[in-house]
C-alpha cells in the first residue's frame, strides 16, 4: 500500500492587486483615509510583484494621493525593469515637467532615446507654455470708468446738496400741461442721481436744510413771460441771445469780488441757473442777501430775464420744505430738454460732470459791493485769461462794465456770435471812435465768423460824424434799460463817455441827431454814395 | 455662416443678399451657400430677405446684442429632428454616455492642471505644481476604460476639489482671501465673482447649443434633471479655466477690483426656500456699479480673438464655444470618432 501522498504545501493566493486598485482609487476619490493610502502606496516592495501597466497604476495613485515621490520612485523602477514600456517613459518625464524639473527630465528623454529608438519623434503637436491668448490690459477699462462715474457722483452730490431727509420728483403730464414736484421722503442715493443723469426720472432738491442752513445756493434767471412764446420770442431772437451770453459772463465777474463762484447751467426749462457752493453749509439768511445783493446789481441790465434768488427762505417754517431747485444735467421733465453745464453741452454726461471737479467753493467772509455801472474793481480774483485780455484792451473792458448794452456786443463778440448789421454799426460807431478803434475793432471782431480784416478797414475808413448816442444804441438794439448818467458838456449821452481818457481829442462835437439844413444834405449825399456803390451789382442781379 | 453686427441691415439684391451698413453696401452673401444665418443685436432685414431665408431654408438665429440666444426663424426643423434624435439615441447608451463623460472630465481636469502648472511655474510656487501632477493623474484615471460613470464623476469631484485648494495661492492680491470654493449662497467675493462667471460662461454654452439645434437638456456627465441644462452644464466644463478663472483671476489680480466693490450682508437664516429666497439672502454679492463694469470687461473678454489649431480664422471666445459644440453635434451624429474638448495647450 502505498503510503498517503504528502499533501501539496498551500500557496498562498496571488494578491488581486486590481481590487487593491480599485479601494485605493474609491479612497482617495472620496477623500477617505487618505494618510492610510498614502501608507500603502509607500510600500515600493510591492512593485517587484506588479507588472508594467500595473506599476504605471500604482504610479497614477501615488501622484492622486499627493504621493509626488512615490510617483517618481515607482516610475524610475519600472522604466529601469521595463525599458521598453514606452508609457512609462512618457509619465515620468511628463510628471517631472510638470514638478518644474526640466533638466531632469531633459536628462530622462535622453535615456528613453537610448532605450527606444525614435522615442518622442512624433510628438509633433505643438505645446504652447503661454496663456493661449487673451490681452488682460483692457478688462480694466469698465472699472476704471465705474471708479471715475462714482468719483464724478460723489462730487455731484457734494455740490448740489439739498436738504438731508428729503428730494423732491418731477412729474409732468403733457398731454394736460400740468407739471410739478412731489417729495421724496428719504435722502437722495447715487443710484437716484444716476437715473436723474441718464434722464430716466428728474430730481429736484430742497435747498434748506433742517438745520435752516444752506450748502448750495442758486440764482435763477428766467426768461420773462412775454418772451417765452410767439412772435416776441422770434422777433427779440437775436437781442435774448446776446444777453444770455452776457448774463452769463456778468454773474461770474460780478460774484467773484464778493467770493461768490457761479457755476452757470442751462436748465432746460426757461432760462439759467447759477449754482454757488458752500464748503460748509452757511446760514441762509446772509447767503440770500449775498446773493440778492449779487442779483440786484444786474437787475438794471437786463431786458429779457428775471432774476431770482434760492433759497427764499430764511429758516424752514411748519411742515414746509422751502423751496426746491431742479438739479442740473438731466431731462426737464416740462421741456423734454437736456439741462447742461455753460459753456456748450457736451453728448457725454460724464464729461460734462468733469467741470464739477474744478467748481470752487464760496465763501461769505467778503462782502465788497458788486461792480456795477459805478462800482470799480478792487480786490478781484480775475482768471489769468481774463486778466490778460483786460490788460490788453482796458478800454473795452471799461466799456464791458459800464454799458450794457455794448457789453453784451462786446460778449457776443468774444464768444464768437455772428454780428447783424446794427450790432456792426454800433460798434463801428462807438469803438471806433476811441484812439486804438482800429486795434480794438480788430481785436473785438476776430473771433466772430465773417470776420473780414479789410472789410473792417475799409468800413472804419467810412466812418464819419460823432460816436452812436445812447438813446441811438437803445433803439438799434430794442433793449429797454435805463440810460447813464453822466456830467458832460456834450449835447447828448454816448457810451464812450465812460472811458474818456481813450477818446480821439479832435472828436467832432455835434447832435446825435441832425440839426440843420446843411447837417442834412451832407448826410443825404453820403447816404446816396453809399446807395450808388451797390447799384450795379443790384442791376446785375436783377 | 454669417454674424451680423449692430446696425446692420439686410437686403435682397437679386439672388442674395446685400449687407448694409452707414447707408452703403458692405457685402453681398451668396444665400446658394448659406446655411446659416446669425443675427446679433440691433440688425435688421426686410420682408423680402425674410421670405428668402424662408424658401431657402437658411437656419437664421437671432441673438441679443450680449450674444444670448433670442430666438430662431422657425421654418422647418427638419435638421435639428435628426441631431436631436441622435442625441438622445447615442446619449441614452449607457457606453457612449460614459465615454462622453469621460471626454469631458479629461477636458476639465487636463484644463485644471495646465492652469496651475503654468502659474505655479510663473510665481514659483511648488505646491501648485504638486497639485496640477495630482490632477493630471486624475484625468488619467478617467481616462481610463475600466472605469465606470460613478467613479469618473467622483473623479471630476476630487480633482476640483483640489484645484480649489491650490486656488488661494493664485489669488495674488491681499485684499482678498479665498477659503476654498462656496456657492449656493458664495460666502466671499471671490466666490461670487467665480459664480456670476461661471453662471454667464453656462449661458453662452447654452446660446450655442440652442444655435447648432441640439437639446440642451440632455447630457452625458450631469443628470438629467427638471429645468437643468445638463448638456449645457457638460459643455461648459471644459472652458471654465480657461475662459472664467483666468478672467476672475486678471481682474483681482490687478486691483481692477477692491473690496468695497461688493455689499456684505449678516445672513442668520440660511434656509433658502427658491432662488429668490436665495437671492435676498446672499451674504456678498456685487454693488450694481460692479455688476455692470463686470459685464462690459466679460464682453470685451469674450470679444477677444485668437487662432485655434485647427483653423487659419482667428475666432472670438464666443465663437470658439460655437465651433466646440458643432464639434460635439458632429460627435453626436457619427462624423467624430471622438469628442476633444477644447485643446488650450494648442493655442498660441
Amino acid at each position: 500500500m502505498k503510503p498517503p501522498a504528502e499533501a501539496a504545501p498551500k500557496r498562498p493566493a496571488a494578491p488581486d492587486f486590481e481590487l487593491l486598485f480599485s479601494r485605493l482609487r474609491s479612497f482617495i476619490i472620496e477623500n477617505r483615509e487618505i494618510e492610510k493610502c498614502r501608507e500603502i502606496l509607500r510600500k515600493m516592495d510591492v512593485l517587484q510583484r506588479l507588472n508594467p501597466e500595473q506599476c504605471l497604476e500604482w504610479s497614477r495613485l501615488a501622484q492622486m494621493a499627493g504621493e509626488m515621490d512615490v510617483a517618481c520612485r515607482t516610475l524610475g523602477d519600472l522604466n529601469r525593469r521595463h525599458p521598453a514600456f514606452e508609457p512609462g517613459w512618457r509619465e515620468h518625464i511628463e510628471l517631472l515637467v510638470l514638478l518644474g524639473k526640466g533638466a531632469e527630465a531633459a536628462a530622462l528623454r535622453a535615456r528613453a532615446q537610448g532605450a527606444i529608438p525614435g522615442f518622442g519623434q512624433h510628438d509633433a503637436q505643438p505645446v504652447h507654455t503661454g496663456d493661449g491668448g487673451g490681452d488682460f490690459q483692457f478688462l480694466d477699462e469698465p472699472f476704471a470708468a465705474m471708479k471715475r462715474e462714482e468719483r464724478l457722483i460723489a462730487r455731484y452730490m457734494a455740490l448740489f446738496q439739498g436738504r438731508e431727509d428729503c428730494f423732491a420728483r418731477q412729474w409732468a403730464d403733457r398731454n394736460a400741461g400740468t407739471s410739478g414736484y412731489v417729495p421724496v421722503r428719504r435722502a437722495i442715493e447715487p443710484a437716484d442721481v444716476r437715473d436723474h443723469l441718464r434722464g430716466l426720472k428728474t430730481y429736484g432738491i430742497y435747498l434748506l436744510r433742517r438745520d435752516s442752513r444752506v450748502a448750495t445756493g442758486v440764482i435763477d434767471a428766467d426768461l420773462k413771460q412775454a418772451y417765452r412764446t410767439g412772435a416776441a420770442l422770434a422777433k427779440e431772437r437775436s437781442g435774448i441771445q446776446r444777453e444770455c451770453a452776457y448774463l452769463v459772463e456778468r454773474v461770474q465777474e460780478l460774484g467773484k469780488p464778493m467770493n461768490l463762484f457761479a457755476l452757470p447751467e442751462f436748465s432746460g426749462g426757461k432760462g439759467y441757473h447759477f449754482w454757488f457752493f458752500f464748503e460748509e453749509p452757511v446760514p441762509a439768511r446772509p447767503l440770500k442777501e449775498a446773493l440778492a445783493a449779487l442779483a440786484g446789481a444786474l437787475r438794471p441790465d437786463l431786458t429779457f430775464f428775471d432774476l431770482e434768488v434760492f433759497p427764499k427762505q430764511d429758516q424752514l417754517a411748519g411742515k414746509g420744505l422751502g423751496n426746491l431747485v431742479k438739479l442740473p444735467l438731466g431731462l426737464h421733465r416740462v421741456t423734454g430738454k437736456p439741462s447742461y453745464f455753460l459753456p456748450k453741452r457736451s453728448g457725454d454726461v460724464w464729461q460734462a460732470l468733469e467741470v464739477l471737479e474744478g467748481a470752487a467753493y464760496s465763501t461769505l467772509e467778503k462782502k465788497d459791493p458788486p461792480l456795477g455801472k459805478t462800482g470799480s474793481g478792487g480786490g478781484v480774483l480775475i482768471h489769468p485769461r481774463q486778466g490778460e485780455w483786460i490788460a490788453r484792451f482796458p478800454e473795452l473792458h471799461r466799456l464791458l462794465e459800464r454799458c450794457p448794452p455794448l457789453g453784451q456786443l462786446i460778449t457776443a463778440c468774444r464768444n464768437g456770435k455772428a454780428m447783424g448789421v446794427r450790432e456792426e454799426k454800433i460798434l463801428f460807431a462807438t469803438v471806433g471812435f476811441l484812439k486804438r478803434g482800429k486795434t480794438l475793432l480788430h481785436a473785438l471782431l476776430q473771433p466772430v465768423p465773417e470776420y473780414n480784416p479789410h472789410l473792417v478797414d475799409y468800413k472804419l475808413s467810412r466812418l464819419r460824424g460823432t460816436p452812436l448816442g445812447c438813446r441811438k444804441i437803445h433803439t438799434l438794439l430794442g433793449v429797454a434799460l435805463d440810460f447813464c448818467r453822466f456830467d458832460s458838456p456834450l449835447p447828448y449821452a454816448h457810451p464812450l463817455l465812460h472811458c474818456r481818457e481813450w477818446m480821439t481829442e479832435d472828436l467832432p462835437v455835434a447832435a446825435e441827431r441832425v440839426e440843420n439844413l446843411a447837417d442834412a444834405l451832407e448826410h443825404l449825399r453820403r447816404s446816396l454814395d453809399l446807395v450808388t456803390r451797390f447799384l450795379p451789382a443790384v442791376r446785375e442781379t436783377s | 455662416m454669417y454674424v451680423l453686427e449692430n446696425g446692420s441691415y439686410l437686403r435682397k439684391s437679386g439672388g442674395n443678399l446685400a449687407l448694409f451698413r452707414d447707408g452703403r453696401v458692405e457685402e453681398e452673401i451668396d444665400l446658394e451657400h448659406l446655411e446659416q444665418l446669425i443675427l446679433v443685436g440691433y440688425t435688421s432685414i426686410s420682408g423680402a430677405v425674410l421670405r428668402m431665408l424662408i424658401r431657402s431654408r437658411v437656419e437664421t438665429v437671432l441673438l441679443n446684442p450680449r450674444g444670448g440666444f433670442e430666438g430662431r426663424l422657425s421654418v422647418d426643423e427638419h435638421k435639428h429632428v435628426g441631431r436631436r434624435k441622435a442625441q438622445y439615441l447615442r446619449l441614452s447608451d449607457p457606453g457612449f454616455a460614459l465615454e462622453t463623460a469621460r471626454s469631458i472630465v479629461g477636458g476639465k481636469l487636463r484644463g485644471q492642471a495646465r492652469f496651475l502648472a503654468l502659474r505655479g511655474k510663473q510665481l514659483g510656487v511648488d505646491s501648485l505644481l504638486a497639485r496640477a501632477a495630482t490632477i493630471r493623474a486624475m484625468e488619467r484615471s478617467a481616462l481610463d476604460p475600466a472605469v465606470d460613470l460613478d467613479i469618473v464623476r467622483g473623479i471630476e469631484g476630487q480633482g476640483t476639489r483640489v484645484y480649489y485648494e491650490g486656488f488661494p495661492r493664485l489669488v495674488r492680491n491681499p485684499a482678498f482671501t479665498f477659503k476654498g470654493r462656496n456657492r449656493r449662497p458664495p460666502l466671499d467675493p471671490v466666490n461670487a465673482l467665480l459664480s456670476f462667471v461661471y453662471t454667464l460662461l453656462t449661458s453662452e454654452v447654452l446660446t450655442a447649443i440652442k444655435i447648432v439645434g441640439l437639446d440642451p437638456y440632455l447630457g452625458a456627465l450631469h443628470l438629467e434633471d427638471y429645468g437643468r441644462p445638463s448638456l449645457a452644464c457638460d459643455l461648459v466644463e471644459e472652458w471654465r479655466v480657461f475662459l472664467a478663472d483666468r478672467f476672475v483671476l486678471a481682474l483681482i489680480n490687478r486691483s481692477v477690483l477692491s473690496p468695497d466693490d461688493f455689499v456684505y450682508r449678516k445672513i442668520e437664516d440660511t434656509d433658502f426656500v427658491d432662488e429668490e429666497d436665495l437671492k435676498g439672502k446672499r451674504p456678498v454679492e456685487m454693488k450694481p456699479a460692479t455688476s455692470r463694469a463686470l459685464l462690459k470687461s466679460y464682453e470685451k473678454w469674450m470679444e477677444q480673438r485668437v487662432k485655434p489649431p485647427d483653423g487659419d480664422q482667428r475666432l472670438t471666445y464666443r465663437g470658439l464655444i460655437l465651433e466646440q459644440v458643432r464639434r460635439f453635434e458632429r460627435y453626436l451624429l457619427g462624423e467624430l470618432k471622438a469628442y476633444q474638448p477644447f485643446p488650450w495647450s494648442q493655442v498660441g
